[in-house]
Formats: structure tokens, C-alpha cells, sequence
């Protein structure tokens, strides 16, 4: 089965983050993959590129970087959850006269739209809370 | 696109977060793509359809004035939990029009994804 | 055409519990994860509604210190994704 998760609890703050990433890790043995990862809500600083946890903690943002290698998925962040609260794509932040992107690949800035495609294209949609 | 029938759930209050005004806009985003989900309010969500609402602190563009437009794109009626209704001390007089009575139960038994805020 | 119910809050906190049990339907499954897991502890879940299956995160239980016991019955990761598998739809409570 393909799955879409959808994760609304900010990193570090909550345990949202690691139960989806524990959850999408564990597909791959069962027969799943993930597809669509969808951030929404304070879920969007998942997406946050400068993220520097102290060297014994989970490092996040690597954890996704790596799940998007390992089971192709996307990582959408939704776009108005996001500037909103100062994460800007390289296109956004020139866009705004920020002189840095706080956002990069393998994140991708997309609509509402892309999170409904997501729930009516897989199988399953999980959604992670705070 | 595939025909599988959609539900948002509320089942916060309206003011103290973001999560009516992001569950309202993704029904929106849901009915703009023609596949216009349920909406169904729960728990403390039926508090966001209570009359006589104003602008809150979070600068919502008042989540009232959201509710009130989505009728026009086919998102109608507002779904309310009786349940949550009667527990809060509240009748259907206090909502805003265009609100009708569910049960939470068989809206989900009748969905095939739910999306909760 | 069963739900499973995700749950990661602490029945000693909010309502959620109350108002789950009136929103589950016979043959639904229920998984406790992160402070969901509590409601192992004491009474919590004495009256949840009979004919729903009742899981608890086995890692999160562990974290927590919460002692081993027959109910409700855990499920270790794959476990988890096995019960979104066989439901037909997954509804998170928070």
C-alpha cells in the first residue's frame, strides 16, 4: 500500500515527528511505502533547514532527508502554513527581500491542493498531532 | 481524480488556535478541486458555528465570516454533533443557520479518509 | 469497513476518551501512542464501550514506565502498521 501522513506537531515540542518517522520507517518491512509526507500546522518546521540539534539528540531534518531517499518520497510543506511563520523557499524569500532561504530541497512549498490529491491518490492517510 | 468521499472533522474551539481556520481552508481547497468534503464539527468545534462571533486575537479573518461562504461552494450543511451540543449546555437556536445534527459515528463509518483539526 | 482510532493524549487531561466512546462504532480498533498510553493506568478505559479492540504503542508504554499488563494489548511498530493496513480508515484524536 502507498500512504500519505500528515504531521501537525513542530519538532522537538512534540512527539509527533518521531512517531511518523517511526511509523513511515517501519513501512518498508510490512509491504508500504510512503509517499506523500504533508506538514502542516506547527508540523511546517519539520521543514526547517537550519536545524542544529545538540550532536546526542535525533537530528530530524536528517531523518526526513533520508526517508525521502530511501522510500522516494515527497515532503510537501504547506506553503500558507509556512511563510507565515518565516519559512521561505529560495523563490519566497527573494520574493519578500529576505536575503536567505529557510527552507530547501528536498522540501517542497505546495498548496492545500496537494494534501487532499494526496488523501484521494494512496491508500492510507495517517495524520501525526502534537 | 478518484471518487473516495472525504471528511473534516473540527473538534476545537475557534480563537485559541489555528486549527478551525486550517480545517475550514482545507474543505475549501477540497470543493475548489470538486470533490467538496463533509464537514463536521465535534467536541468543542460545534463552539466555532455559536452566533455573534467577533475577530479574535489571532487576527483570524473571523472563522464566522469563513463559515458563512462556504455554502456557496457546496460545502452545506455544517455537520454538529448533537452529543457535543446538549454537553455544553448549548441548543441548535445559538448556532449560526445552515447548521444540521450528526453523529459522529456514522459520519466516520460513512467516510473513506477523515481529516482531523 | 472498521476505523482505527489513533489516541496520544492522556485521558487524564482532556475528554477525549468520553468523547471517542461515543464515537466508535462496533469493530473499531483503537491504538493508544505517546501519552494516549496512560490511559492504561487506573480506571481510565473501565468504561469504554465493549466490542472495541484496545491497543497500546508498546514503545511508548516502555518509555514511559508503564508496568506490563494483559490490557490493553500491545503492538510494537509493525504492529501499528498492520492495524492502519486492515482498517479502512484511520481517524487521529489530540
Amino acid at each position: 500500500m502507498t500512504y500519505a501522513l500528515m504531521v501537525q506537531g513542530a519538532p522537538y515540542s512534540q512527539q509527533a515527528s518521531h512517531s511518523a518517522l517511526r511509523f513511515a520507517e517501519a513501512l518498508p518491512a510490512q509491504g508500504h511505502r510512503v509517499a506523500t509526507v504533508f506538514f502542516y500546522h506547527d508540523g511546517i518546521y519539520n521543514a526547517a533547514s537550519m536545524m542544529t540539534p545538540p550532536r546526542d539528540e535525533p537530528h530530524l531534518l536528517e531523518r526526513w532527508r533520508a526517508l525521502h531517499q530511501t522510500q522516494q518520497c515527497e515532503l510537501l510543506v504547506c506553503v500558507a502554513s509556512a511563510v507565515r511563520r518565516g519559512l521561505l523557499d529560495e523563490g519566497e524569500a527573494r520574493r519578500h527581500g529576505h536575503s536567505h532561504p529557510t527552507l530547501e530541497a528536498p522540501f517542497e512549498l505546495t498548496g492545500l491542493g496537494q494534501l487532499m490529491q494526496a488523501a484521494l491518490e494512496h491508500d492510507r492517510l495517517i495524520t501525526f498531532a502534537p | 481524480m478518484e471518487s473516495k468521499s472525504i471528511l473534516v472533522v473540527v473538534r476545537h474551539p475557534p480563537h485559541g488556535s489555528s486549527w478551525v481556520r486550517e480545517g475550514l481552508e482545507t474543505a475549501l481547497v477540497g470543493a475548489a478541486l470538486g470533490q467538496p468534503p463533509n464537514l463536521l464539527f465535534s467536541g468543542d468545534g460545534i463552539l466555532a458555528l455559536l452566533a455573534h462571533q467577533q475577530r479574535g486575537a489571532l487576527g483570524q479573518k473571523g472563522s464566522a465570516a469563513m463559515l458563512e461562504g462556504l455554502s456557496l461552494y457546496d460545502i452545506e450543511p455544517l455537520w454538529y454533533d448533537r452529543h457535543s451540543l446538549e454537553a455544553r449546555g448549548l441548543d441548535a437556536s445559538q448556532l449560526i443557520p445552515g447548521c444540521q445534527q450528526a453523529s459522529t459515528a456514522d459520519m466516520i463509518a460513512r467516510h473513506d479518509v477523515v481529516m482531523s483539526f | 469497513m472498521n476505523t482505527l482510532h489513533l489516541v496520544n493524549r492522556s485521558p487524564f487531561a482532556t475528554r477525549i476518551l468520553d468523547e471517542l466512546a461515543a464515537a466508535v462504532c462496533e469493530g473499531d480498533h483503537v491504538l493508544l501512542i505517546e501519552d494516549g498510553v496512560y490511559a492504561a493506568c487506573g480506571t481510565a478505559l473501565s468504561d469504554f464501550p465493549k466490542g472495541i479492540k484496545l491497543w497500546a504503542l508498546e514503545e511508548d508504554c516502555v518509555s514511559r514506565g508503564i508496568v506490563p499488563s494483559e490490557f490493553p494489548k500491545r503492538v510494537d511498530m509493525a504492529g501499528f502498521v498492520d492495524l492502519t493496513a486492515r482498517a479502512h480508515r484511520c481517524v487521529s484524536w489530540f
